[in-house]
Parts: C-alpha cells; sequence; structure tokens
C-alpha cells in the first residue's frame, strides 16, 4: 500500500471519531441528571438568581439550538467558561501550565517504563523458565498488582515522611516569588520525583509482562533455530528479536498514550503535582461540566492523534504493511 | 469425566495460586469480621492508636477499629467486583454475539463503539460518569458495566465468527433452526467459557477501580469498602503521623485480591488455549 493511500484511510477514521466524540461530549452532560447551578449558588436564593446563571451560560434555550451553537464553537475553538473558576475560559485552564505538568511527568514517566518494561521482558523472555525469569515475572506481577494510589501513598509515606528526601506535595515551592532559574528547575525536578517514580512502577508491569511473552513465545520460532544454526553470536539473534519486539513497545506505548494527559488523576492527586489528572478530580467535586467537557475532548484528540501517531509508526517499522500483507 | 477436568484445572499453577489468594483475602475478611462484632463505623479507642491487643490493626483519626473496617471493605468489594463483572459480561457477551451473527452495518457500529471505548482511559469514563450520576454501590457497578463490557465483547464476536461457519451450526441451520434458536441453543452456552478469562479479568479491573473510586471519595458514602478505607486515611492526613496500620493492610489486602484475579485469567486462559 502507497504511504498516501494509507495515510488517507487512517485520517478518514480520526476524523470520524473525533465527530462521534464531539457530539458524545454535547449530549452525554445535557442529558444526564445534574443541575450545574447547584454548585455554584445556594438553592436557597431566588430562584430569578438561577435563571439568571442559565440564561448567561445559554442553558435556557431549546436543546437542538444549544447543540448547534456547540458547535459553531467548537470550530472556533471555544469551549465556554468554566463553572467553579469563574471568569476563566476552559481552553485557558486545560491547555495551560497544567497541561504541560502532565505531560512532562507522563511522558518521562512511559519513556522510562518503556525502556526498563522492554530491557527486562527482553531478557526474561530470553532467558524463560530460568530462576531469573520467574523471580522477575513474579515480582513484575506482584507490582501489577498493586493500585497506583497505594503506591502512591506508599512512595509519599516512605521518601516524604520516613526518610524525608523528597517533597511531600506540589509541583514547587516557590509560589510567586522570584528566583534564580536553576534553582527553580532543581525545585520543579526534585517534585517531579516521586510522582514520576509512582507513574514508572504502575506502567513497567504492562512492558515487561507482554515483551517477556512475545520474546518467550518468539524463542522458539523457525527463523530463531535458523539463526541459531548459522551460529550467529546470542547479541545479533538478539538485535533481530528486538525489531520484532520494538512494533510492541511502539503499540502498547499507543494504547498508553491517553494516560498522556490524563492517566495520572491518582498520583496527581495524592502528591498535589497540578496537572490535568487533579483538574480533572476538582472539577468532578464542583460539577465544573464545561472543564470536565474540555478534559473529555482533549483526552480523545490525544487518543485519536497518538493511535494515528502509532499507525505511522507502524508502516515504517513493519514492512508487512506496505506490502499490503496486513497485520 | 467432569471432575477430572475440575482436578485439571486445579493442577494449573496459576489458577491454584490464584484461588488461593482470593480464598485468603476471604477467610481474613470472615475472620476479622468474626473479631470485630460491631459497627464498623463506631468509635473504639483513641484515634491513631497503633495495632495492640485492643484494636488488632489500630484505630484510625476518629478512634475507628480498622480490622473492622477493613474486613467489611473486602466483603464489599469482592461483592462489588462480582456483581460488576456478571452484569459486564452479560453486556459484554450479547452485544458481540448480536455483532457476530447479524453483522453488517449492526456488527459495524458496535465494533467502531468497542474499539472506541477500549482506547479511551476507563479512569476517565467512569468519572466523568461518577460525576453526572450519584455515588451509590449500583451507579458504581454500572459506571464498571459501561467501562467493562467492550473487551468481552471482542473476545465474543471474534469466537462467534468463527463458530458461525462451523459444521454444528451448518448442521442447525440446515435443520431449520432460527436464529434465536442458535442464540440460546449454542452461541450463549458456548461464549461464556470463551469469555471466561476476560470476564475473570473483568472483575479483576472492577474491583481496582472501585477501590481507586472510593479512594477519589466518589464511592457509596454509606458503605465502607477498601478503597474508602484509604479515602479516610489519606483525608486524615495519617500518614504525616506515621500511622502506617491505617493504609498498608488495607493496600494489601487490595493487592492480594487483584493478584489473586489476574493468576486465575492467566490460567484460565492458558488452559482453554492448550485444549
Amino acid at each position: 500500500m502507497r504511504f498516501f493511500e494509507y495515510l488517507a484511510s487512517k485520517l478518514a477514521y480520526v476524523f470520524l471519531t473525533i465527530l462521534v466524540a464531539c457530539v458524545a461530549a454535547f449530549f452525554v452532560f445535557r442529558l444526564l441528571p445534574g443541575d450545574p447551578t447547584l454548585s455554584m449558588l445556594d438553592p436557597r436564593l431566588d430562584p430569578e438568581a438561577r435563571r439568571e446563571i442559565l440564561r448567561t451560560f445559554g442553558l435556557d434555550r431549546p436543546l437542538p439550538e444549544q447543540f448547534a451553537l456547540y458547535l459553531v464553537n467548537l470550530l472556533r475553538g471555544e469551549l465556554g467558561y468554566s463553572f467553579s473558576y469563574i471568569g476563566t475560559k476552559v481552553t485557558e485552564l486545560v491547555l495551560g501550565p497544567r497541561l504541560f505538568n502532565t505531560v512532562v511527568l507522563m511522558s518521562l514517566s512511559i519513556a522510562i517504563s518503556a525502556v526498563v518494561g522492554t530491557v527486562l521482558g527482553l531478557v526474561a523472555g530470553w532467558r524463560a523458565g530460568t530462576a531469573l525469569d520467574r523471580l522477575l515475572t513474579g515480582f513484575l506481577y506482584l507490582l501489577f498488582s498493586l493500585p497506583v494510589f497505594w503506591i502512591a501513598l506508599v512512595i509519599q509515606f516512605y521518601l516524604g515522611y520516613v526518610l524525608g528526601v523528597l517533597p511531600i506535595s506540589g509541583t514547587t515551592s516557590y509560589h510567586g516569588t522570584e528566583v534564580d532559574p536553576w534553582l527553580y528547575l532543581l525545585d520543579y525536578l526534585r517534585h517531579l520525583a516521586a510522582p514520576m517514580l509512582t507513574v514508572s512502577i504502575f506502567l513497567i508491569p504492562g512492558y515487561y509482562i507482554y515483551i517477556r511473552n512475545t520474546v518467550a513465545a518468539l524463542g522458539n520460532e523457525d527463523f530463531v533455530f535458523a539463526l541459531k544454526a548459522y551460529g550467529l553470536p546470542e547479541w545479533r539473534i538478539l538485535r533481530n528479536i528486538l525489531r520484532h519486539v520494538l512494533i510492541h513497545t511502539v503499540s502498547i506505548t499507543a494504547n498508553y498514550s491517553p494516560l498522556l494527559v490524563t492517566g495520572a488523576v491518582f498520583t496527581e492527586t495524592v502528591f498535589g503535582w497540578n496537572g490535568i489528572g487533579r483538574l480533572l478530580y476538582e472539577s468532578i467535586l464542583k460539577s465544573d461540566y464545561p472543564v470536565l467537557q474540555g478534559v473529555f475532548l482533549l483526552t480523545i484528540t490525544v487518543v485519536v492523534v497518538a493511535n494515528l501517531v502509532a499507525d505511522i509508526a507502524y508502516y515504517f517499522i513493519d514492512p508487512r504493511i506496505k506490502r499490503g500483507v496486513g497485520l | 469425566m467432569r471432575t477430572s477436568a475440575v482436578y485439571r484445572i486445579l493442577r494449573d499453577r496459576n489458577i491454584s495460586i490464584g484461588l488461593a489468594a482470593v480464598a485468603f483475602s476471604l477467610a481474613v475478611s470472615l475472620v476479622g469480621i468474626a473479631l470485630t462484632p460491631f459497627d464498623p463505623l463506631s468509635i473504639r479507642g483513641p484515634a491513631l492508636r497503633p495495632p495492640s491487643d485492643r484494636n488488632l490493626l489500630g484505630t484510625d483519626d476518629l478512634g475507628r477499629d480498622v480490622l473492622a473496617m477493613l474486613s467489611r471493605g473486602t466483603l464489599v468489594s469482592l461483592f462489588i467486583g462480582v456483581v460488576a463483572a456478571l452484569v459486564t459480561s452479560a453486556v459484554g457477551i450479547l452485544l458481540g454475539i448480536v455483532a457476530g451473527v447479524y453483522g453488517g452495518y449492526v456488527d459495524f457500529a458496535v465494533m467502531r463503539a468497542v474499539e472506541f471505548l477500549l482506547s479511551m482511559p476507563s479512569l476517565v469514563l467512569a468519572l466523568i460518569l461518577v460525576a453526572l450520576l450519584r455515588p451509590s454501590v449500583w451507579n458504581i457497578i454500572l459506571v464498571l458495566a459501561v467501562t467493562g463490557w467492550p473487551g468481552i465483547t471482542r473476545v465474543v464476536r471474534g469466537y462467534v465468527l468463527q463458530v458461525m461457519s462451523s459444521g454444528y451450526i451448518e448442521a442447525a441451520k440446515a435443520l431449520g433452526a432460527d436464529a434465536k434458536y442458535i442464540v440460546l441453543r449454542h452461541l450463549v452456552p458456548v461464549s461464556f467459557p470463551v469469555a471466561l478469562a476476560s470476564i475473570v479479568s473483568s472483575i479483576r479491573s472492577a474491583v481496582l477501580l472501585e477501590a481507586g473510586l472510593s479512594f477519589l471519595g466518589l464511592g457509596d458514602p454509606s458503605t465502607v469498602s477498601l478503597g474508602t478505607v484509604l479515602f479516610y486515611a489519606r483525608r486524615a492526613a495519617a500518614l504525616a503521623s506515621g500511622a502506617w496500620w491505617t493504609f498498608i493492610p488495607a493496600g494489601l489486602m487490595i493487592a492480594t485480591i487483584v493478584f489473586g484475579l489476574t493468576m486465575i485469567s492467566i490460567g484460565i486462559e492458558r488452559y482453554s488455549s492448550a485444549r
């Protein structure tokens, strides 16, 4: 298949998904029960105040009209105003520094887990059935069973309180004070360490288990036998296997990519990391529907774009697609 | 014949380890309830008392007995997990069969929904749905089912497509069986064992997701689950006062259950692929 043909078929799917998601995002929030005005004002107040709020946000109009307005606004990149941060646009909240903090946390954690998980999986899978493999696999399955928020609590307790080597909470210790940029960066990284460790521990088993099983199965493949019979040194055979394995590493990373923006709800909440995950949690507590909707749309956009990037990566990694064999 | 199949399943190392882990957590929970025959939310001592013979797992910041909350919480977590998995698998199997049997537009629509939901982080969907619905045990189960069915549907649909062209379905068709008969008599019974591994792993995700929602304070306020115990521990800043007993046992309990369920589902998967 030619690259542009391939790309066009994937792009068509991207637009379809985003369209469906936008429609879903509108109706889910309008049709499910829940009164947004309750979070903004005391229900004992004058009902006229409630009507005033509904009018301000356009919630008194008929549903089809609201929907049309919503679509027009979406095209203009307008997601409305937050219910709880009065006067702040949703786009400012969702696309601001919070997104930066979360992407920093998650992209570093995903990168660490991809490398550690793939390397450990390759080693254990190549030595499948040995004591080393059993030990590693058992331990990683144990990690796989830990709830991420509990990992976060234990790390916070141990590193923050018992040893006291890392800051317990927050994104930085400097709030609004002028500070040397290097000191600021150092402080930011010190705050980043514990949440990053948490998310990495949470993600490593997913890579490990998949890669280990793939490599263990590849060990019985004819081509590996052939390479062994040919007398190729072990590292050269492993290099061949790595080529197969990298496809899986890419596809697991693509599966994890939605986590890039919202994967750290628990970790960010426990460590007070000022990111999208915590924004999502706070918006739920405050029934801030426009922000929830914004986070939802952002998540979907990331999911779709990540899948597209992964599909493009497959095209170049996996020669079978070019020949049109399919996976 | 039947006993030998059960025997072989129990002899699988993963399945026996998994069953032992789940049985262990259940046993701890039942013994815990027997040792603490009182309302788990009642005050049983001074705040944050370390484990002693008065309170075997100590007390939390309000002086409530941690063992009493932990043992009830385990049962609640398991109950929610199992019921959610049953609802999830009913929906998942049904949609998988419908998609596989009817094909065409129905199949297309179901499978696009499956792909969409599988690529979305289930936590985000669950959080948003919980935010819009009122937090109660049944709403949590509903949310778990909404986020959990696609995995089962995909497995069942694949199997149904494979089976539809097999001899016995052809034979049933040739004998004049209608779609309803084939679905009820042939497809539903075969789909259950095929989906069993996914069903067990959906209990696993349900237990984890419920614990997570309760940990964030979005669980049913009138019941205590394992997540709720951790929610109380965090809210009370138990960590800052070194009260490890308020959160270490509850986390280990979740881990034991989840580890057991993971092992069982791996074992079933291996057993069914080896057959």
